[in-house]
């Protein structure tokens, strides 16, 4: 398909559609958006199930369908961040549309699949998160006082500074104090990627 | 009369106190006319309170725009401290004390219901960078537990990249509001494994 015909199948679905998928393909939750495709489109005998990408692709004619096709085989495979791709709608050539999909890997597997119109101004490289590469740092392990590796820790789990104060009976702005210099240690961009790095080197578990 | 849910002013979707949402949103004319369905009771209510967080500038603007939208002044509001302004900051922890020291205010003076409303910013100067952010996200639910507070964090779809809605949108906030429709996000993380589970490993591979 090439992209005026992808284009005009999306053109007529602006409103925003949302869709996880698991690593086998199978859509595991949609928004109404995608619902709607879906159960247009769904072979007989499994209207009331989502589906699977497959499916819908091999099968369908709606804009889901051929967005999928398009863009979903991208990115499934591999480690990529993410996965855009942009395309503009051919009969209202200033309305461009933005399939994306970003990966899960936290509590599940997966993708998140968004199909949207964007604003002109749309950034259409995503800041990354991090962006910051220390591999070859050194962990500034031997310039962490006891207290500053304690800090560190309360840190990795995820604590504010005022939950972290108050698990050591000890002032907020001590605690700030102690998270600006280790982040000043760790030559750090950022509160996380300082856990991060102390995680990468196994400073914390 | 005690006050145990209220209405987002979506479709008929209504949430505890307590609540944490994402909204997704298809631009500034769509927030809007979300933000003056949401926010009007709490205008109308003198028990009720309002607060806006973002970045710098962004409270200031959703105020202006409320008011447009309602066609007058809510001077005496802030005035009064029942409506509060709060910014965001580079640092995440400041933000969130920024986000909660008012509330905890409003809450001591004892409003019944306090309903935020917090337009999401990403990689933008003045503001957390995005895993930062996301850790703030996952701060919040824990601490809205007990509170008498609704906090509607608003993403823009036509704006916003795909790890700002996944991650933050999906990921940090129990209930999502899409087109009118409320739902329970199926892949929030819990805010106890959020660091280890999504941020850390996400830094790791993107240091790789």
């Amino acid at each position: 398909m090439d992209t005026g015909e992808f284009a005009s199948l999306a053109a007529d679905s602006l409103e925003s559609g949302l869709a996880i998928v698991d690593p086998a393909g199978t859509i595991t939750w949609a928004n109404t958006s995608w619902r709607s495709a879906i159960s247009r489109d769904a072979p007989r005998g499994r209207e009331k199930a989502l589906g699977t990408l497959a499916d819908l692709a091999a099968g369908a004619r709606g804009a889901a369908a051929a967005a999928i096709e398009h863009g979903i085989r991208a990115v499934i495979e591999g480690d990529s961040a993410s996965f855009q791709l942009e395309y503009q709608a051919v009969t209202e050539p200033h309305r461009r549309f933005l399939l994306s999909a970003t990966p899960l890997r936290a509590e599940s597997r997966g993708a998140v699949v968004m199909r949207r119109q964007v604003h002109p101004l749309f950034e259409r490289h995503e800041p990354a998160i991090g962006g910051v590469h220390s591999a070859e740092a050194a962990p500034p392990l031997d310039r962490l006082t006891p207290r500053e590796l304690q800090i560190l820790g309360l840190l990795a789990r995820g604590l504010s500074n005022r939950a972290i104060a108050r698990e050591l009976g000890i002032e907020y702005t001590t605690v700030r104090g102690y998270v600006r210099t280790l982040i000043e240690k760790f030559g750090a961009r950022s509160r996380l990627e300082c856990v991060a790095m102390a995680f990468r080197w196994g400073m914390v578990e | 009369m005690k006050v145990d849910r209220i209405a987002l002013g979506a479709g008929d979707a209504h949430v505890p106190l307590g609540s944490h949402v994402c909204l997704f949103h298809e631009g500034e004319t769509d927030l809007r006319a979300t933000q003056l369905a949401y926010l009007r009771p709490a205008i109308d209510d003198p028990q009720q309170a309002v607060l806006f967080v973002g970045p710098s500038g962004v409270a200031e603007r959703q105020l202006a725009s409320l008011e447009a939208d309602l066609g007058r002044s809510l001077s005496d509001m802030v005035s009064a401290d029942r409506l509060v302004l709060a910014q965001g900051d580079r640092d995440p922890d400041t933000q969130l004390e920024n986000l909660f020291g008012p509330l905890e205010h409003l809450v001591a003076a004892g409003y019944d219901v306090v309903r935020v409303l917090g337009p999401v910013a990403w990689a933008v100067p003045g503001y957390p960078p995005p895993e930062d952010f996301l850790w703030y996200e996952s701060r919040i639910t824990p601490l809205l537990t007990e509170l008498p507070v609704v906090v509607l964090c608003a993403y823009d779809v036509t704006q916003l990249p795909g790890q700002a809605l996944a991650y933050g949108g999906l990921e940090t906030h129990p209930l999502v509001l899409m087109s009118g429709r409320l739902s329970e996000s199926p892949i929030f993380v819990p805010p106890e494994r959020f660091v280890s589970a999504r941020l850390v490993p996400l830094l790791n591979e993107s240091a790789r």
